[in-house]
């Protein structure tokens, strides 16, 4: 008799939870995110101090204090980069939707790199003299030039891709139906010519977005990405997404003449 | 005679072994159906263990079958409401697990919380976005980009105002409000900007890496 209940309840928890367990998971993920988020933030903080203490440090005659400000400051800088790779790969795991065909080759990425640094803070650890740990702190710096480069390719490509796949896929749709009603007003007789000009006008910019963002895409795939170039591709992100909001407001006025003519022709 | 009656023979005759001594009693309790088995017992005479186990194992036979037919008995004169706490057995081990498989069937196949559940989703899934802004705030950059953001959706709202301002058009044939809908949604996702404001801060730490 027990067993039966018991397979009963069995088979009902497993009904609910197949309903249920993607929210959950999603909500679990989201705690991740923010947990690795939050230690990241408390890593850079960790790092600034360190630095401020070496700073610091490097005004007074004592060599043997240097070293050790010296190595702790790349500790610190170390679990920064290694935190920012947990913290990164959670948000790569949240936002399926956004890295999709991206996702493996980021999280490998990052997994590859945490190990490489694993080992690197391990040497870092053994170093007994500012030679050893110069000769660390330039590996790391090779390494992480040519490792960021290839992740903030894949991170930023995959964004590109998943805008152009839903907002400027919804951009294009919202022009071929905004052509189809203009050919409709033009079958009832209704003179277009004050939307033609607007519709020619958003064409030309919808244009301009699709050969920028083309554009931006290729330049990623070829150049490396530092500091400098992150804010040069920023700027013309911002610029492309503006583009996009000119292009909603010709469409907001052709939405408004196009019904006026509807109307009136009524 | 009753059931507790024969038992109490049955346990007499076990400690005695006499098996006339149970006949009287059978008979002293005129019990219809003994009454020819205890004139059998009357006849014997001697106290062996073979004619005593006999004895008991008819007085046993005879009590289960007065079991089964004072239960028949009463059965057939009980009212309906007695009847069904007689069978509650049979409905607690199959009735319950019958309904509770009918009643996941309807939830699988039905599914008639679909609704609900795609409400708590979204709902779950703003709270979500929402965890993700608040930890971005926690950021002074990140700060400035809601800014930016939130300046984008101002201009947004005026954009929707002004379509609502403007005279009433009694058809919507160019879609006016599914563009002041979709004209909210076009920007970036923002973990991008996010990622490379982030990526320009690592950027300082990776700056230590140098030779001292």
């Amino acid at each position: 008799m027990m067993k039966k209940y018991f397979i009963t309840i069995l088979v009902i928890s497993c009904v609910f939870s197949i309903g249920s367990g993607s929210v959950f998971a999603k909500e679990y993920e989201s705690d991740n995110f923010s947990k690795a988020y939050k230690r990241f933030e408390e890593g850079k903080t960790n790092y600034t101090q360190a630095k401020t203490d070496w700073e610091n440090e490097k005004q007074n005659d004592s060599q043997e204090r240097l070293f050790e400000k010296t190595k702790d400051l790349l500790e610190r800088s170390i679990d920064v980069l290694k935190k920012r790779n947990e913290q990164l790969r959670k948000r790569v795991e949240l936002k399926e939707d956004v890295y999709k065909d991206y996702s493996d080759e980021i999280i490998k990425t990052l997994d590859d790199d945490s190990k490489n640094l694993e080992n690197y803070l391990s040497n870092l650890i053994e170093s007994t003299s500012t030679d050893t740990l110069n000769d660390v702190s330039l590996k790391i710096s090779s390494h992480i030039q040519e490792q960021q480069t290839y992740l903030r390719k894949l991170v930023i490509l995959s964004h590109i891709d998943q805008f152009e796949n839903t907002t400027f896929k919804t951009v294009l749709d919202r022009n071929d139906k905004i052509s189809e009603k203009i050919k409709e007003l033009k079958n009832l007789g209704i003179d277009t010519l004050t939307v033609d000009i607007l519709v020619k006008s958003a064409s030309d910019q919808i244009s301009s977005v699709r050969d920028n963002l083309n554009i931006l895409r290729d330049e990623i795939k070829k150049q490396a990405i530092d500091s400098q170039k992150l804010a040069d591709i920023e700027k013309r992100l911002i610029s492309i997404q503006d583009a996009v909001k000119d292009i909603y407001q010709i469409f907001r006025k052709i939405a408004i003449e196009g019904n006026n003519l509807f109307s009136n022709k009524k | 005679m009753e059931d507790n009656d024969l038992k109490k023979i049955i346990k007499d005759l076990d400690q005695t072994g006499d098996a006339q001594e149970a006949a009287r009693v059978v008979q002293g309790h005129n019990f219809k159906p003994l009454e020819d088995v205890s004139q059998s017992f009357l006849s014997i005479k001697s106290r062996t263990e073979a004619s005593r186990d006999l004895v008991v194992k008819i007085l046993n036979d005879i009590s289960q079958m007065e079991i089964k037919n004072s239960n028949e008995t009463v059965l057939s004169g009980t009212p309906s409401k007695l009847r069904i706490q007689l069978h509650m057995g049979k409905f607690i081990g199959f009735g319950i697990p019958l309904a509770l498989v009918t009643l996941v069937a309807i939830i699988v196949i039905g599914n008639p919380f679909i609704k609900e559940k795609s409400q708590v989703s979204e709902l779950r899934t703003i709270g979500d976005e929402e965890k993700t802004v608040d930890v971005a705030g926690s950021s002074v950059q990140s700060y400035i980009e809601e800014e930016k953001q939130v300046s984008q959706i101002d201009s947004v709202l005026k954009d929707i105002q002004s379509v609502s301002l403007n005279p009433p058009i009694t058809n919507d044939l160019f879609g006016a409000g599914a563009i002041a809908l979709e004209a909210q949604n076009a920007s970036f996702n923002p973990g991008l900007m996010e990622f490379i404001n982030q990526e320009k801060s690592v950027d300082i730490v990776n700056a230590s890496f140098v030779k001292f």
